[in-house]
């Protein structure tokens, strides 16, 4: 079709390649744009084709896509002309009836022709090119926008409180780490400390000597490192149980308890128990009392013992059973047997049959938590762990025992004592009565039975002092002593 | 071209019209360009207005123009069916024998003035409807074909209300166009007046004569139409109904019944001779526009509604436009 409609298809075709080509461009930029910014956001980076790569596609796409959609047929050119220059419906009549050859319709064809070549191009203009244009200018706005942003979105600024900070040293198993953790565990292999505690310690470092090689980063290493000294640590501290049995002995305001459980705490039985007959062998401290509440303890210190480590049947509670029977058999009362060296003697002989079981049994407990600390401070050293990495540890070595206890909310029995911060300690207050067996307060040994008690004690004595044979100072202590619980002079024959 | 020259031909035949009738008739110009549409497309014109307006002057105008034979039947309520078809009369021959002569009656022309036609009675009415139609006339069982052209240029005078009967809707829809003489503007009337001092004779000269109207007619059957807009006809007509599907809210508010598909026959027919006579070469929705006024006005009837809201028919057929040109846009 020649004549002035030619002009307005070629116009509408410019329309369609200029809009498309924009709206191309504009899809690029985004593209480019978009791709910039998620691989910053995201810290990737892309292959350099691909930012070539995506934009181009973009454009491909949407640019003929759009060429496609923009580009009018003729009839649709046609009523745009019609439209847009009130051209009384000529150039769609002339399109419709193109194909026709009668007189009219050519005539019509000919003068619409006539007039479309008069019309100016001016009008023909399309509204969609300025949406095409803004679409252009967004997306040259977000891509520049894009470039100043992302600067902002830096680490420094990122701020994640969920994650530790990264390690400042770098990263490396050396193969010196690796021998020196392989000679630690023979070294813990070969030492004094219990077959569990060896055993609990090696079979955490020797996984980790294994699989050393598959840590990534400092932090999985340290995290890893952490755990270990923790469980090494837990383990030993259950272990060690005679912590939860002295420390009520130790506390105690009898010297020769005092003395007992510092003992058994320093583990220096041959001066310690120098001092505990140095004691005894003051008088004012040797008496009745003294003695029952010797008995009292290591009578506690068994049933302590038994209740928290029913199932610990080792060397410690075997000295510590034994220990009690010994002494408990001790009496004063005896009169064929009865001297004082004598009982010295046998709190001596029971000292002396236990205390090598139990000094090598403390002396095994030391050991553990000996080779435990050593091999913690080995591994910090080995692999400098930060300090800020193991909190509750603390990081300190233990410079002998740790005496801090949890409290132990255990409801008091019958006569036991009293309980200070949730420790259970026997009370000053609290004898061991000779005939019952059981401790009871101070105060009670003469409750209902008193009388019969009493009368029992005269007879003894009575018996004792008697024969003539007893010690004059002996026997001067036990009329003393008598007087005092009973307020009359028993051989007088007075009492209650 | 031979075309071309038809339709150059065609522009002058038409604006030598229009000159000569302007030497009767002062002003009404639409009246005039709308009446030699109907005439030109074939179809018949109501024409409605008051009395003096120049209905009937400008009727016998037209007839000396196109040189057509021209009668005019005045109707009256006593007017009677034969009175408008003609009636068998008997005859004495020569020989004075008694025998059977058709009279035929003044609608026997080709341009036939229906003056008052809403004064006679729908019985002489109804003898309208097969002539308006078909352009032929049954009397006993006898067939009389009329001369093409034949036009029917009826008159109403709508102040007289007793004593005359509303033509029915069926003779209605016959009707082309139903035009509105109104009252000339005062220059108009100072220039009847002035010119009816001198004479009352009409001056009109003959342009044409009836074959070359039906050249005109053929002529302009062969405008084309696009699709486009004979959509926009049909649409507007289809709006004038209420009760089709999808009805136009326009229709649905003020019309009671829309217009026949004759109708939309009449809006492009005639607007194919608009166009022509304007110069174009094809019909255009301006066209349609312009001839929906005159094609509509007599075809639907308006609702309560528009008569509560003292819409008038035009009202209503420009709010029609107005819908179907959103509608079809």
């Amino acid at each position: 079709m020649q004549g002035g409609f030619e002009k307005f298809r070629k116009k509408q075709k410019c329309i369609a390649i200029i809009s498309s080509v924009i709206l191309g461009i504009a899809m690029a930029l985004f593209a480019f744009g978009l791709t910039m910014h998620l691989s910053k956001l995201n810290k990737t980076r892309l292959h350099l084709v691909l930012y070539v790569l995506i934009p181009v596609a973009g454009f491909l796409l949407v640019a003929s896509v759009s060429y496609v959609l923009f580009r009018k047929k003729d009839k649709e050119v046609a009523n745009r002309i019609d439209e847009k220059y009130a051209f009384n419906d000529r150039a769609k009549t002339m399109i419709e009836h193109q194909g026709e050859d009668s007189d009219m319709v050519r005539l019509q064809r000919e003068d619409t022709q006539e007039r479309l070549k008069s019309l100016s191009l001016g009008k023909y203009s399309w509204k969609g090119l300025w949406v095409c244009l803004l679409a252009f200018a967004l997306s040259v706005a977000m891509l520049f926008t894009g470039i100043f942003i992302p600067k902002q979105y830096n680490e420094d600024n990122v701020v994640d409180d969920t994650t530790p900070p990264p390690p400042t040293i770098e990263f490396e198993i050396t193969q010196d780490q690796k021998i020196k953790l392989e000679m630690l565990i023979k070294k813990v292999e070969g030492s004094k400390a219990e077959d569990a505690v060896r055993g609990a310690i090696t079979s955490e470092l020797k996984p980790l000597l294994q699989n050393i090689d598959e840590i990534e980063t400092a932090e999985d290493l340290y995290t890893e490192l952490v755990r270990i000294i923790l469980s090494i640590d837990a383990f030993v501290e259950n272990h060690n149980t005679y912590k939860r049995v002295y420390k009520p002995i130790r506390l105690s305001e009898i010297e020769t308890v005092q003395t007992f459980a510092i003992g058994i705490g320093l583990n220096d039985w041959t001066l310690r128990f120098a001092d505990m007959k140095k004691s005894f062998e003051n008088e004012e401290e040797y008496n009745v009392s003294t003695l029952a509440c010797l008995n009292e303890f290591v009578t506690e210190l068994k049933a302590r013992f038994a209740e928290v480590h029913e199932e610990d049947k080792g060397a410690l509670t075997d000295a510590i059973e034994k220990l009690i029977v010994d002494v408990e058999t001790v009496s004063l009362f005896d009169p064929i047997t009865y001297t004082y060296d004598y009982i010295l003697g046998e709190i001596d002989v029971a000292f002396n049959n236990n205390v090598k079981p139990l000094a090598e049994a403390l002396t095994q407990q030391t050991e553990n938590r000996a080779v435990t600390t050593a091999t913690i401070k080995e591994l910090i050293s080995i692999f400098s762990i930060p300090a800020e990495w193991i909190p509750e540890w603390g990081g300190e070595p233990l410079e002998g025992l740790d005496l801090s206890e949890p409290p132990q909310d255990k409801p008091l029995k019958p006569g036991e004592g009293i309980i200070i911060d949730g420790i259970q300690y026997p009370s000053n207050e609290t004898v061991y009565d000779y005939f019952t067996k059981v401790i009871c307060e101070y105060g009670k040994v003469f409750e209902g039975d008193a009388y019969n008690y009493k009368a029992a004690i005269n007879q003894l004595l009575s018996e004792g002092i008697a024969n003539g044979t007893i010690d004059p100072e002996l026997e001067e202590m036990i009329r003393e002593y008598l007087e005092e619980i009973s307020g009359k002079d028993p051989i007088v024959g007075g009492g209650n | 071209m031979e075309s071309f020259e038809k339709v150059q031909e065609f522009s002058e035949k038409i604006a030598l019209i229009k000159q000569e009738l302007a030497k009767d008739v002062v002003g009404q110009e639409d009246i005039i360009n709308n009446v030699i549409i109907a005439m030109v497309a074939g179809g018949n014109v109501l024409l409605e207005g008051v009395p003096g307006v120049g209905k009937t002057r400008l009727v016998r105008s037209l007839s000396r123009v196109f040189k057509l034979p021209f009668s005019r039947i005045q109707f009256t309520p006593d007017l009677m069916p034969s009175d408008v078809t003609g009636t068998d009369v008997i005859e004495k021959d020569e020989k004075g024998n008694m025998k059977t002569v058709f009279r035929k009656g003044p609608i026997f022309a080709n341009l036939v003035l229906a003056d008052e036609i809403n004064r006679a009675t729908p019985k002489t009415q109804s003898a309208m409807l097969e002539v308006m139609q078909e352009h032929k006339i049954t009397v006993g069982n006898k067939n009389y074909v009329l001369d093409e052209p034949f036009f029917v240029l009826a008159t109403e005078n709508p102040i007289e209300q007793d004593g005359t009967y509303p033509l029915p809707e069926a003779q209605m829809d016959r009707f082309m166009f139903k035009l509105i003489m109104k009252f000339p503007a005062v220059e108009e009337l100072m220039d009847i007046v002035n010119m009816t001092q001198i004479t009352m004779a009409e001056t009109a000269a003959t342009v044409m004569d009836g074959a070359t109207m039906l050249e005109m007619r053929a002529l302009a059957s062969t405008v084309p139409v696009a699709s486009d807009v004979l959509q926009y006809a049909v649409q507007l007509v289809t709006n004038t109904h209420p009760e089709v599907e999808d009805a136009s809210s326009t229709a649905k508010a003020y019309i009671k019944y829309g217009a026949s598909p004759r109708a939309a026959q009449a809006l492009i027919t005639c607007a194919k001779v608009r166009a022509l006579m304007n110069g174009n070469y094809n019909v255009s929705k301006e066209d349609i526009d312009a001839l929906a006024f005159p094609v509509l006005r007599h075809r639907i009837k308006i609702s309560y509604n528009a008569v509560n809201e003292r819409l008038t028919v035009d009202e209503v057929i420009a709010l029609l436009i107005k819908e179907t040109k959103k509608t079809t846009k």
